[in-house]
């Protein structure tokens, strides 16, 4: 009976740890957060590993259009002071939520040193594309 | 006689075993857009990151505006020692830039001689219903031209291999001379040789 009670408790730890730590929707419409916390940026930020999420601060975002076109920077502070790598992954949205394709949308390696902070630009592919999402992982 | 045969059938199920661990390939779908690092050579996701980093930074210029330029698309150099398909390079980002709706490219880079051949079988053979046919001259030049190059720095050291990547391009103004915008992306790989050399 306590070895059954030990392997669910030791599955749902398993499970729990394997869980995406946030979870994100564009927003439709929304207006960006200037400062705040990784969980204040969820809306436009996903990282889903959990030591990425506790190393990794998105420290501020910006947009602004350029030649009908939305550029944005997210950046991102290596709050340890190792150095490693991760990917990240810009996606684009038009006004109804239906993604738009570019050139992007592949990942991207990115290395940083301890405690640097590093911008993510991304430019929209077309001028239909009013949203974006930005996927940070670890590299593999 | 029993004994034999048993070993006989073990020896079988093995050497089954062992075709079907070693024998066959296991086939399987990947994403275009993962990182790839196989091997150190120019691969995939520098071919990516190189059209991203120029794509975002030719929109983003001055250039680049409401009047849809027509640009002509020039060799892209290749200066390392390996083989690139620099056309790969170009087609990658001519597709991204045109899909952006913010300019237009001139087939001329391409294809020259077969809109030539065209132009001249619809005028010339008579085959073709003058109401449809496309006169010669009537081509718009091209606004401005893309070119650049690729090089490569190469270093060994014991099982140490480091290779950096410079690729440069340029838009020139074809009437004037000018550059009217340039862009460069580095690239660093580095590798290391196991103690068995593999």
């Amino acid at each position: 009976m306590v070895k059954k009670l030990l392997c669910i408790i030791a599955c749902g730890v398993l499970i729990s740890s394997c869980a995406p730590v946030t979870s994100s929707n564009i927003g439709g419409g929304q207006a960006l957060p200037q400062k705040g916390g990784d969980y204040a940026y969820s809306n436009y930020v996903l990282i889903n590993n959990r030591a990425l999420l506790r190393d990794l601060q998105i420290t501020d975002i910006k947009s602004r259009m350029v030649n009908g076109l939305m550029q944005v920077q997210v950046q991102v502070l290596n709050k340890s002071s190792r150095n490693f790598s991760f990917d990240y992954s810009f996606s684009w949205f038009d006004a109804e939520g239906f993604q738009v394709f570019g050139v992007g949308g592949h990942w991207t390696p990115v290395q940083v040193t301890g405690n640097e902070v590093k911008s993510l630009i991304g430019v929209a592919p077309k001028p239909e594309a009013q949203q974006f999402r930005v996927k940070i992982r670890k590299s593999k | 006689m029993i004994q034999k045969s048993k070993i006989f059938t073990c020896i079988t199920i093995m050497v089954l075993f062992a075709f079907g661990t070693f024998g066959c390939a296991r086939v399987q779908y990947g994403s275009p857009g993962e990182v790839e690092t196989l091997t150190q050579e120019f691969g995939s996701t520098d071919l990516q990151t190189i059209a991203e980093k120029m794509v975002n930074s030719m929109l983003l210029s001055p250039v680049i505006g409401a009047d849809r330029p027509v640009i002509y698309v020039s060799q892209i150099k290749n200066k390392t020692a390996e083989h690139i398909d620099t056309k790969s390079i170009t087609d990658k980002i001519s597709t991204a830039m045109l899909k952006s709706g913010k300019v237009r490219f001139t087939a001329a880079s391409e294809i020259n001689k077969d809109l030539l051949d065209q132009l001249e079988y619809q005028e010339n053979t008579g085959l073709v219903d003058p109401r449809t046919r496309k006169k010669l001259g009537r081509q718009i030049g091209a606004d401005y031209m893309i070119y650049g190059e690729i090089t490569s720095i190469t270093k060994k050291a014991g099982r140490k291999r480091d290779v950096y990547y410079k690729i440069t391009f340029k838009l020139a103004d074809i009437e004037t001379g000018i550059i009217e915008w340039m862009d460069e992306k580095e690239i660093r790989k580095q590798a290391q040789k196991g103690i068995l050399g593999l």
